[in-house]
């Protein structure tokens, strides 16, 4: 019973969190330019702001347009449920693994590209089909980063991968898996070498122009489900190079610590972006695949390095 | 922990030499062999403080001396004044090499699998991944067509032969560090003269047009 309870407060956690990292990204790069930027909490006024409005829906929209917002929400928490935040016990810990995990990220891909298409936009179709490319290249890289992962800890469940890697502890090939990650990160989550999250009405957004056509809470869903992807990355990411253990007790003094080290550790994660964000300009589509392939190269040499 | 952290170096260097070849622009290839250099920097840094040894301590500041500001200095003073266009020219497309430096690093680790080293040695995985930056950048040399990618191709398969050099010994004698570093900066310079000299020549520094007989 209590570990069900921290199961659904690890879920809310997260759900809290993920707004406020979006704008920490955000104001983070507004402070490198020399602007103000939002204040903190802007992303929590903007979900509140749109889930109060009504969605409007174009007359070509079919059933797929009312369900995908919603399907998009359900398939990220439900990774969530998969992911083990301050305590190693999660919610669907007990059936599925880490690479149950990846595909049901692909799920909520996979409806966001219908989406796309189902309003007859010009936009849209476009969209959709360079999300499919971009995700069907990312894919193998997570994959092949995630197999580095279960060789060194011989198993796939995620709670058990997180535990058993321990400070300092994990092999150099791990450095690669890690460079590897946060490009498949910067690709899945539509960041700035591969997309401009900023920017509606380019020519050349991917992640915009799926979402184009949707307002009030449509909007709000596909919103928040962006800042939690970006968290799950977030964390996968954190929880196996900064690891800590999981102290497995639910008393409030341990809960609030893990809470403050999970903080801390995604915004150490975190403040790469706005750098790389700042650092790099958005590159040419068809640039896209070589340094997808670049990722793909140094997740296999991650896994042969720990082999040989 | 400290040879995690040279390791740690090592492997970023690598990294860093695997995604030269993903490079399309001179700009930026110049600056990814500075970022390589600093990495360099701070693992010959590291094992300069595992052995205690101050030869070492020096070879580190002559690296950020000369690769990580002359060198590169130097460079985009050329592509900046022989004015062709910045894009990278291959006989082998960017996603091909790429795919190609995954047999390099295997191979690299392959044959110094089999090599016993005596005495104490400050990590094992440093010196198959030196290899591999060694061999990539002979790939870099031989699959460019521009001459300062082929320069940059040689700064790489150096600083790998510098990394190999410094995780095998414990530094070699500061008078031959000394040699190799001018020797590096000389032949960098020449490079640049003769890359100057065959653009005056044949209006581009495109190697593979050198064959064409010209009056």
């Amino acid at each position: 019973m209590k570990n069900i309870f921290i199961g659904i407060f690890q879920v809310i956690l997260v759900m809290l969190i993920a707004p406020f990292i979006k704008t920490f990204i955000h104001k983070t790069k507004c402070i490198l330019r020399g602007q103000n930027g939002p204040p903190i909490y802007q992303a929590y006024l903007d979900i509140y702001k749109l889930i109060k409005k009504e969605a409007v829906l174009s007359p070509d929209a079919s059933f797929i347009s009312r369900l995908a917002p919603y399907m998009v929400f359900v398939s990220t928490v439900w990774a969530i449920t998969f992911l083990p935040i301050i305590n190693s016990y999660t919610l669907l810990s007990f059936t599925g693994d880490i690479i149950a995990l990846v595909y049901i990220l692909a799920f909520g891909t996979f409806f966001l590209a219908l989406y796309g298409m189902d309003q007859a936009s010009a936009f849209g179709g476009l969209g959709s089909s360079r999300e499919m490319v971009i995700a069907s290249l990312a894919e193998p890289s997570f994959m092949l980063i995630i197999f580095t992962f279960a060789l060194q800890t011989d198993t796939t469940n995620i709670s058990n991968i997180f535990t058993m890697i321990g400070i300092g502890q994990f092999p150099v090939s791990f450095v690669f898996a890690l460079m590897s990650l946060l490009i498949v990160a910067l690709a899945e989550n539509a960041r700035i070498p591969f997309d401009n999250p900023e920017t509606h009405l380019e020519l050349t957004m991917i992640h915009e122009a799926m979402i184009l056509e949707s307002s009030g809470r449509h909007l709000a869903f596909f919103e928040l489900s962006s800042y939690l992807k970006l968290t799950i990355f977030l964390t996968v990411a954190s929880n196996i190079f900064i690891p800590f253990k999981f102290y497995n007790k639910t008393d409030i003094f341990h809960l609030a610590i893990g809470i403050i080290f999970f903080m801390i550790k995604l915004i150490i994660f975190a403040l790469p972006i706005p750098i790389i964000e700042m650092s790099i300009a958005k590159m040419r589509f068809f640039r896209v695949p070589e340094i997808l392939v670049l990722a793909f190269i140094l997740a296999i040499i991650s896994l042969i390095i720990y082999h040989v | 922990m400290l040879s995690w952290i040279i390791e740690f170096l090592g492997a970023m260097s690598l990294f860093v030499a695997i995604s030269q070849l993903a490079s399309n622009r001179l700009n930026l290839s110049i600056k990814i062999y500075q970022v390589q250099s600093i990495f360099l920097t701070l693992s010959i840094f590291t094992v300069g403080i595992a052995f205690n040894s101050f030869e070492l301590y020096l070879s580190a500041l002559f690296n950020i001396i000369i690769k990580v500001f002359l060198i590169p200095y130097f460079l985009f003073k050329i592509v900046e004044k022989i004015k062709i266009d910045r894009e990278v020219h291959v006989y082998i497309g960017i996603t091909n090499s790429l795919l190609i430096s995954v047999p390099i690093v295997i191979f690299s680790f392959y044959i110094t699998r089999k090599i016993h080293i005596p005495g104490d040695i400050v990590s094992l995985n440093l010196l198959p991944m030196s290899i591999g930056i060694l061999f990539i950048g002979i790939f870099i040399m031989i699959s460019r067509k521009k001459a300062i990618s082929q320069i940059i191709g040689f700064l790489t398969f150096e600083n790998g032969i510098m990394l190999a050099g410094t995780s095998i010994t414990k530094g070699m004698p500061l008078i031959v560090e000394t040699g190799v570093f001018f020797d590096v900066f000389v032949g960098v310079l020449m490079a640049g003269v003769f890359v100057y000299h065959i653009r005056e020549t044949s209006l581009n520094i495109d190697t593979s047009k050198l064959s064409n007989l010209r009056e």
